[in-house]
């Protein structure tokens, strides 16, 4: 074994690809391993069915550090994100609920159901765009451990704390409550309409065990505010091409770069030698040394599979037994021969070019949690739904269309497991919950392609099939993602770093993590 | 017109305590209270004859030792005396188990049904007392105040911090991620026992309308544990007499150290010039002046029905409007002939703490579902005591008491209204008891229940919240009762709340 690399990245979802081309273009001489036969992770598009292009596990990109598109000239690399124009909530009584991107047409619409709550709508937005713009530094700082009281550490808390004490009072007060509540009860502080809190509520869900009551979802509300920050362009969009391109476009950057990508390259173990990593043994017995390894994986694949646990002080190995993953989510990809036809706004028009949101009210959502709490996949599951043919024709053949449904809850521990009856029993739920609000959806499906947490567990790698490589609870945050001590991106092996959505700032497409892992590990080799 | 340096209004526990401690400094101070008796809803009342029933706390656990001998209330007649069980289990199939405040015997317990859970148990406990130590440190001090803090505050709490420290730096982020669980997520990591994680679980619900499962319950477990005794987990420290005895004591020394306190009292406002409080009328008209004045109502009642929203910002209206209360407990009291028999239950010792009736947690958090939508919980999670057991002057001879919190009984009642729900709350309650203690109904000679309505309308508890205001994440330390006012001072100057 020689040592031909100065960094060696394992998986090329989109933070590693990210902390790849950060590394690269600072010239170090990296190769990304993937273990599948493309690049992107859980940012994938793939042709699953002949003509149609699935985005097949993640479906709107809300999160992506400006920085990253910025420093890594993903628009020069191909990246375009269209705008979505839309939220549409279709209501049971035959109305709707579409929160436009233009603030007017929204105030309009809101009005139709409280003309209170569209008073209070601006503000409200006005506060949550100000409490993005509070918590985006936090999400591109390395958190740095409380318990210590080295000048570095104390250094970083004081600007942490000296960051949130100017928020002033009625910011500080909105965080802490962002912080601890549910978010139902957060937008009941501001809201009288059902359906305007219901469908705010369904982003406090996405991608968690909790139900909209639960203390702690407001917090991942917030999570997708932040990327409505620098202004309009970044906000809830699409991708040409799909959230595969995201993923693309970064590994461009990191080719231009000098990065080295190898796909089919599954890593089986991380090579530690008296306790420093010094390469990666390959699945068929290749082994390549470098100086620093990163993984990409989620921290229970990451420690518990590629690191030998002798290599690992006992306590780590358990506060990593105990992090929650959970996957809750499931996504079913559609092949359309058409556009669905919503009985609340028939016909085409811009309310396809946007997300729907089926969650007609908090008890409908809350009841879904419920399903999951006792291991049933949620019976009337809440689903979000993107046509992303609307923002990019080419994915299906002309005139057909490709839907991507993002559904709450399908939990990883089903009650007797997932077979392949329960699946498709999981799809039926799904294109009847869509199909009670578009009648002519079911007949427009060509295919369709169920994934539950066990099908992402299986083809993406992510433990439990969380997508956020472990759950966004208030307990997960921060220090302590994914471990006490060990959440800066380091890890108790010397030169092996943690690079995924299982450190901080969590998961969705961000690259936050990447970046910071990438900033951390120039720091260590003093670049 | 009288004056004097305070007014108290409210001869809860709470007021008393801040009413002895000015009088014991040396200020001529007034409690005000509305009703014939004191205690507030901490009280302990003669319901049927013979009988002395608590109506709000069975235990006396959180009360901070510290003011008990400051305020020298043993001589006033206090007597705490701690049961020897914590908590007793009834499961299913005769399958029980009690938690004693002797560890070894809760260890032997244990291990009838899980070696792994017997071996991790004193590692737990000792966590939890030394999470709850840190509780404790910061129970005692005023909550800063966030953003602005200043330098003497800040000098306390690294004392806080300090304490904190010295539990080493893993026991420290541990207790930072320990706050924000669920308390299931809490007990799932540490024990495999079903029934041993719902002897834990309940009393993490006690304050709060939330499940097992919501984010922040640990942190009420830890709460619990406070009040428990050095190295047991849950706390059984009773007043002999009643509850209400500690009010009593209370009241007794406030009125040696100077104090008077007027009870049939009622404050119908606080009078207010030019934004300085200055004194109160009484629902008879009656007006008292005193430079500073106290009120251990909550906050909702305080500002609202006694200021009047019109003396406050917009900004402070909202943030007290939101204040979330959600009562979500009933209390029932049954006057027994005898000792009911609890299925598989041969001590009457394990009977001495609280006693449970659900042995998973899931099953827990099926009877908070039902209370979300607005249903009283199908079937209840009983935290019952039968208080005679360790002093039987509480009933006649040979008689007893049955008291228990009933949940969830949700103040805002869909289904039905409270005038009907009571009805249907005893019998969910009656049933539920019948299956863990057979026969039980034939032993009723008195029975009562009090809704989270009737703790409103009767104890001036908004929505029927124990807690003035549930207690959780949201709702603790410097945004208890609100953001910027968590430091006992309000934004009327002299007016001061206590509750």
């Amino acid at each position: 074994m020689t040592e031909n690399y100065d960094a060696i990245i394992i998986g090329a979802g989109h933070n590693g690809l990210t902390t790849a081309a950060y590394l690269a273009r600072a010239g170090l001489r990296v190769l990304v391993l993937e273990r599948r036969h493309l690049v992107g992770g859980a940012t994938v598009t793939e042709e699953i069915y002949p003509g149609f292009r699935y985005t097949v596990c993640s479906y709107v990109v809300s999160l992506l550090l400006p920085e990253v598109i910025r420093e890594l000239e993903l628009a020069r690399h191909g990246l375009e994100i269209v705008p979505e124009e839309c939220l549409l909530t279709p209501l049971p009584d035959g109305d709707r609920l579409v929160l436009w991107h233009d603030p007017d047409a929204t105030h309009g619409e809101i009005a139709r159901h409280s003309v209170r709550d569209a008073e209070a709508y601006r503000q409200f937005g006005h506060l949550m765009y100000h409490m993005g713009l509070a918590v985006r530094p936090i999400m591109s700082l390395a958190p740095p451990d409380p318990t210590s009281l080295s000048p570095k550490e104390l250094g970083g808390l004081l600007k942490l704390g000296g960051h949130l004490a100017g928020l002033g009072s009625e910011q500080f007060h909105s965080l802490v409550k962002l912080m601890t509540m549910s978010v139902t009860d957060f937008l009941h502080e501001w809201f009288e309409s059902e359906a305007l809190i219901a469908a705010l509520s369904a982003a406090g869900i996405i991608g968690t065990f909790m139900g909209p009551r639960s203390p702690g979802s407001a917090y991942v509300l917030l999570h997708h505010y932040i990327g409505d920050v620098d202004g309009v362009s970044q906000a809830w969009g699409f991708p040409k091409g799909g959230t595969g391109s995201v993923a693309q476009a970064i590994a461009a950057a990191a080719t231009e770069a000098g990065a080295e990508i190898r796909v089919n390259a599954p890593v089986e173990k991380v090579l530690v030698k008296n306790g420093r990593a010094t390469g990666v043994a390959l699945e068929n017995g290749e082994e390549i040394g470098s100086r620093l390894v990163a993984s990409g994986a989620d921290p229970k694949r990451t420690f518990l599979k590629l690191l030998d646990p002798e290599h690992l002080p006992g306590d780590f190995v358990s506060d990593i037994r105990k992090f929650n993953m959970r996957g809750s989510s499931g996504k079913v990809n559609f092949a359309l021969s058409g556009l669905p036809d919503f009985t609340c706004l028939p016909g085409p028009g811009p309310h396809l070019r946007g997300s729907t949101s089926i969650g007609p009210s908090v008890d409908y959502l809350e009841r879904a949690y419920d399903d999951a709490k006792y291991g049933q996949f949620s019976r009337k599951p809440w689903v979000g739904l993107v046509l992303p043919t609307m923002f990019d024709p080419t994915m299906a053949p002309p005139g057909m269309h490709v839907g991507s449904a993002f559904v709450q809850y399908a939990p990883y521990d089903l009650a007797g497991g997932w077979t392949d009856a329960q699946r498709e029993a999981f799809g039926d739920a799904v294109v009847d919950t869509i199909s009670a609000y578009a009648p002519n959806f079911k007949d427009l499906i060509l295919h369709r392609q169920v994934l539950t947490p066990w099908d992402m567990e299986q083809t993406i790698g992510l433990t439990e099939g969380n997508i956020f490589h472990g759950e966004l609870s208030l307990h997960q945050l921060f220090f302590l993602r994914p471990s006490r001590s060990w959440a800066n991106y380091r890890t108790p092996v010397r030169n092996f770093y943690q690079c995924g959505s299982g450190a901080h700032p969590g998961g969705g497409i961000t690259g936050a993590p990447g970046r910071l892992a990438a900033l951390e590990i120039l720091k260590d080799l003093r670049r | 017109m009288n004056t004097y340096d305070a007014i108290v209004i409210g001869a809860g526990h709470n007021g008393l305590v801040a009413a002895a401690t000015l009088a014991k400094a040396g200020r001529r101070v007034l409690v005000l209270e509305a009703r014939q008796h004191l205690g507030g809803a901490a009280a302990t009342k003669p319901l049927f004859p013979g009988f002395r029933v608590n109506s709000g706390s069975n235990e006396a656990g959180m009360f901070l030792p510290e003011i008990a001998e400051e305020l020298q209330l043993d001589s006033h007649g206090l007597e705490f005396y701690e049961s020897p069980a914590l908590a007793h289990v009834v499961g299913n199939h005769g399958c029980n188990l009690t938690l004693w405040r002797d560890r070894k015997k809760t260890i032997s317990a244990i291990e009838r049904l899980s070696i792994a859970d017997a071996a991790a148990f004193p590692g737990f406990a000792d966590r939890l007392d030394r999470i709850a130590g840190v509780l404790r440190a910061i129970m005692v001090r005023t909550p800063p105040s966030i953003p602005d803090t200043q330098l003497p505050e800040l000098l306390s709490w690294a004392r806080v911090g300090l304490q904190a420290r010295l539990l080493g730096n893993r026991e420290m982020m541990e207790l930072l991620r320990v706050l924000a669980m669920p308390v299931s997520t809490f007990l799932d990591e540490h024990f495999e026992s079903p029934i041993l994680k719902s002897a834990l679980a309940v009393p993490a619900l006690r304050g709060s309308f939330q499940g097992p499962m919501a984010a922040g319950t640990a942190l009420m477990l830890a709460f619990q544990a406070v009040g428990a005794s050095k190295g047991a987990v849950l706390s059984s420290r009773f007043v002999r007499g009643g509850t209400g005895r500690l009010s009593e004591a209370l009241g007794a020394a406030a009125q040696k150290h100077g104090a008077e306190i007027r009870t049939s009292a009622r404050v119908a406002a606080i009078l207010v010039e030019a934004g300085k409080g200055c004194g109160v009328r009484l629902a008879d008209g009656e007006t008292l002046a005193a430079r500073t004045l106290l009120s251990s109502a909550d906050p909702r009642t305080t500002f609202f029905t006694l200021v009047g929203p019109e003396h406050f910002e917009p900004a402070f209206v909202r943030r007290v409007r939101h204040i979330k209360f959600r009562g979500s407990t009933a209390r029932i009291a049954l006057a027994l002939s005898g000792l009911p028999a609890f299925v598989g239950v041969e001590d009457p010792a394990c009977l001495t703490g609280h006693i449970f009736n659900h042995s998973d947690v899931p099953s827990i958090e099926k009877a908070y579902d039902d209370a979300k939508y607005g249903r009283i919980s199908r079937n209840p999670v009983l935290d019952i005591v039968l208080p005679t057991i360790g002093d039987p002057s509480l009933a006649p001879d040979g008689r007893h008491l049955l008291l228990a919190d009933v949940r969830y009984a949700p103040y805002d009642l869909k289904e039905m209204s409270w005038e009907l729900g009571r009805q249907k709350l005893m019998a969910l309650a009656m049933q539920s008891l019948e299956s863990i203690a057979p026969g039980i109904r034939d032993l009723v000679l008195h029975r009562v229940v009090i809704t989270p309505a009737d703790y409103e309308s009767d104890y001036g508890l908004p929505e029927g919240s124990i807690h003035h205001g549930q207690m959780g994440l949201d709702q603790l330390l410097m945004n208890r009762p609100v953001g910027d006012y968590g430091r006992y001072a309000t934004p009327i100057q002299g007016l001061y709340l206590c509750g």
